[in-house]
């Protein structure tokens, strides 16, 4: 499963992140890596982008570069 | 801990951290310096330095951009890596936000491979424990070697304990473990830059020159994991670790942030609530501002009147009251409007309201392939396009700034709404409102269209990724809003006065020469030859082409210009000294009490009435005669679209450079004047 099909305020960890280098940059030096628990708060009012929980971090993500990141199955 | 002595009479010091931990403040709170605060990742865009003294030692400050890493290619990391890399200050200060602290030790543990002497600096303890979150100081010095002191930089909080660390700071040790096969590739290296030798071995790095042998290791680790992973990751286990051992966390329910979001970001009440939002920003800038831009016109009419009563010959006169007073005037004018938006945006800015924009409406910018903060400098073009264009800052891609610049101009802003109202009243007397608001919606889709026509300015393969840190809210420190605001309106005034002051004396020279009937002046001369490129538009009339010339300078003048060419100059009244001064005084005071009664006004629902028109008596028959209304419908889109006045021009070629402020002037030109022959060709 991938982060943009995780349903609202349910927990997962993350598996990996695929994509540019930028982007898994990005996503590393802000502490989503593999491992890290995350969450799904909510969606835009226009339905893209979705904002995250990482911790105490809150992340703005469109829902094509939370394709990229992956979910381990519970 | 053994201290590096630090014998020099200046130190050089660098502050470095994640965006939006408070580096900016901190040097604030310990210089007492204007650098800017805002809760917007990215406020600090270049590298700001400042010199100061403490305790008998010359401190210069580098405040670097906030970043994530040290490696990679967006400008921020590479301002950063330069600055550190090729000229290492004396200290290096990592600032880090207690209530992120994994996150914000990656880079802490990053920095530390450099081997520079290093101060950690706690900041924002005080929301760390607001929300159940306490780090222990001491473990966490102990684990890094370096001292690391608690702050809350925006009071002050820990600041001579900073000053004091700063003066004995030790060298950083590098903490991170490598697996086995890193540190040999490592070791082989043989680089004595501990985090030279790691990126050479990692990843390609701008700036960073690879050796032979550095490919080959490199070539070899790759068989084994990707190295830019097995770096990043050993950095995130350190940083997890460290956390585990120095951070205790209380459980908490809902945050506050999170319950003003579940508001803020309803899936139905998010996007009105918005709107309503940028309506009060107008409200609160119109309100305010109107008292003191009435009170300059009092300050003008003394003035001349002053100037008036020493009995002059009659062009000098007429050029301190109608060139250099007016000038000033129009320069100052802008001053109220301006500072009143500033003072909006940088309360938007710092208490975290704008990023919540850009969560609302990424996917509206999207379609014209913009990001959704860039809504902002779009919506400001309304009030003012010259702190808009100033505002494109917040993005962080060069390309997208320079689009949404280019945009800006088509906004409708205040200055214009004068002249629809005036030429609303007298063509559309009964449908006015539905033109202006037509006006303003053209305006707008034609700055999408002009951005969405640009977006080839921007390469694929910039680094725009949509991922954005979403601030906690926290409510911005007046002082700090209130300086930010002024700082910035007298960046302007110091920028735009010159041209606005010199184009205005211009237009009088064109009035002045040669002297005798205004009808056969070099202004009528030049305004007659515009005739004949407006005649499609159908604008015939002289003075209503003419108009355009100071409208250039500042759309605020176009009434006044009208006022003079077709009823003649108003007579200055003389006024006594005493008498002027009395005149300040009492319009001084007038201006305090409009302002104090605008203050419940603000609380109200939006009205679709247009302010009434103050034109001089006489105008609306004047003008009502020199076109028919196809004529007055294509010169009101024309002046809507033509160019950007003046101070916006000066804007974008300061931000962007000559080449695009006159690129900005052609195009607007084009577009205003092919909009404008639509116009008359559909209306009549």
């Amino acid at each position: 499963m991938t982060l943009d099909q995780l349903p609202l305020n349910q927990g997962a960890v993350v598996e990996r992140i695929t994509g540019p280098r930028p982007f898994v940059r990005r996503l590393l030096s802000l502490g989503v890596s593999p491992g890290s628990g995350i969450r799904v708060v909510r969606s835009a009012p226009l339905g893209d982008p979705i904002q995250v929980q990482i911790g105490r971090l809150q992340l703005a993500i469109r829902r094509s570069e939370a394709g990229q990141v992956h979910l381990q199955q519970s | 801990m053994t201290a590096v002595q630090i014998d020099k009479r200046c130190l050089r010091i660098a502050t470095v951290g994640n965006p939006n931990v408070g580096k900016s403040s901190l040097i604030n709170a310990v210089a007492g310096s204007n650098l800017s605060v805002g809760n917007w990742p990215g406020t600090t865009v270049d590298r700001l330095s400042i010199s100061f003294d403490m305790d008998q030692v010359r401190v210069e400050w580098v405040d670097l951009p906030g970043t994530y890493s040290l490696a990679g290619a967006t400008s921020e990391e590479s301002i950063t890596r330069e600055e550190l890399l090729n000229s290492p200050p004396d200290v290096v200060v990592s600032v880090l936000d207690a209530g992120n602290l994994e996150r914000n030790l990656g880079l802490c543990l990053e920095l530390s491979e450099l081997g520079l002497p290093m101060v950690v600096v706690l900041n924002l303890v005080d929301e760390a424990r607001a929300h159940g979150i306490e780090v222990d100081p001491r473990k966490l010095a102990d684990c890094l070697g370096v001292e690391v002191i608690e702050t809350v930089a925006s009071r002050g909080t820990g600041c001579d304990e900073v000053k004091q660390a700063l003066l004995r700071a030790c060298a950083s040790r590098s903490l991170v473990v490598y697996p086995e096969h890193f540190q040999s590739a490592l070791h082989q290296l043989g680089e004595s830059n501990r985090w030279r030798a790691i990126s050479l071995l990692s990843e390609e790095v701008p700036g960073l020159e690879t050796s032979e042998l550095s490919r080959k290791l490199r070539g070899q680790l790759e068989q084994v994991q990707d190295p830019f992973l097995c770096v990043a990751e050993a950095r995130l286990n350190m940083a997890r670790h460290l956390t585990g051992d120095v951070e205790v966390r209380l459980q908490q329910g809902a945050s506050l942030s999170e319950k003003i979001d579940r508001v803020l970001l309803h899936p139905w009440l998010g996007l009105p609530l918005f709107l309503l939002g940028m309506l009060e920003v107008f409200r609160f800038t119109y309100l305010f501002s109107a008292p003191w831009i009435a009170y300059l016109e009092v300050v003008k009419a003394v003035l001349s009147g002053w100037v008036a009563s020493w009995g002059l010959p009659p062009l000098a006169q007429s050029f301190l009251a109608h060139g250099v007073i007016d000038g000033a005037g129009t320069v100052a004018a802008f001053s109220p409007v301006l500072f009143l938006l500033y003072l909006a945006m940088a309360f938007l800015e710092a208490s975290g309201l704008l990023a919540r924009t850009t969560f609302l409406f990424d996917q509206v910018m999207k379609w014209v392939g913009l990001p959704g903060r860039s809504l902002i400098p779009l919506l400001l073009g309304f009030g003012c396009n010259v702190p808009a264009i100033y505002s494109t800052r917040i993005l962080p891609n060069l390309g997208d700034r320079l689009r949404v610049a280019l945009a800006i101009p088509f906004m409708a802003c205040s200055a214009r709404l004068t002249v629809f109202v005036l030429f609303g009243a007298i063509f559309f007397p009964k449908n006015a409102p539905y033109v202006v608001l037509g006006l303003y919606l053209l305006g707008l889709l034609l700055g999408l269209l002009t951005a969405f026509l640009t977006r080839g300015l921007v390469p694929k393969d910039s680094d725009r990724t949509g991922i954005m840190e979403m601030p906690p809210y926290r409510f911005p420190s007046w002082k700090a809003i209130f300086r930010q605001a002024w700082l910035r309106t007298r960046s302007f005034l110091r920028d735009a006065a010159g041209p606005i002051l010199g184009a205005v004396l211009l237009v009088w020279f064109l009035h002045q020469v040669p002297s005798g009937q205004p009808e056969n002046s070099l202004y009528a001369g030049v305004s007659r030859a515009l005739t004949v490129p407006l005649a499609p538009l159908g604008v015939h009339d002289w003075r209503l082409a003419g108009a355009l010339m100071p409208g250039f300078i500042a759309k605020e003048v176009v009434v006044g210009t009208l006022g003079v060419s077709f009823l003649g100059e108003e007579a200055v009244a003389a006024c006594g000294p005493l008498d002027g001064l009395q005149q300040l005084g009492s319009g001084f005071l007038i201006a305090l009490r409009d302002t104090l009664l605008a203050v419940p006004q603000l609380v109200g629902l939006p009205s679709a009435e247009l302010p009434p028109d103050e034109s001089p008596g006489g105008l609306s028959a004047a003008i009502g005669r020199a076109c028919d209304s196809a004529g007055a419908l294509a010169y009101m889109v024309f002046l809507l679209l033509y160019t950007p006045c003046v101070a916006t021009v000066a804007a974008i070629g300061y931000e962007f450079g000559r080449r695009w402020a006159i690129f900005s002037v052609i195009w607007q030109i084009s577009v205003a004047w092919l909009a404008g022959w639509i116009t008359y060709r559909l209306a009549s």
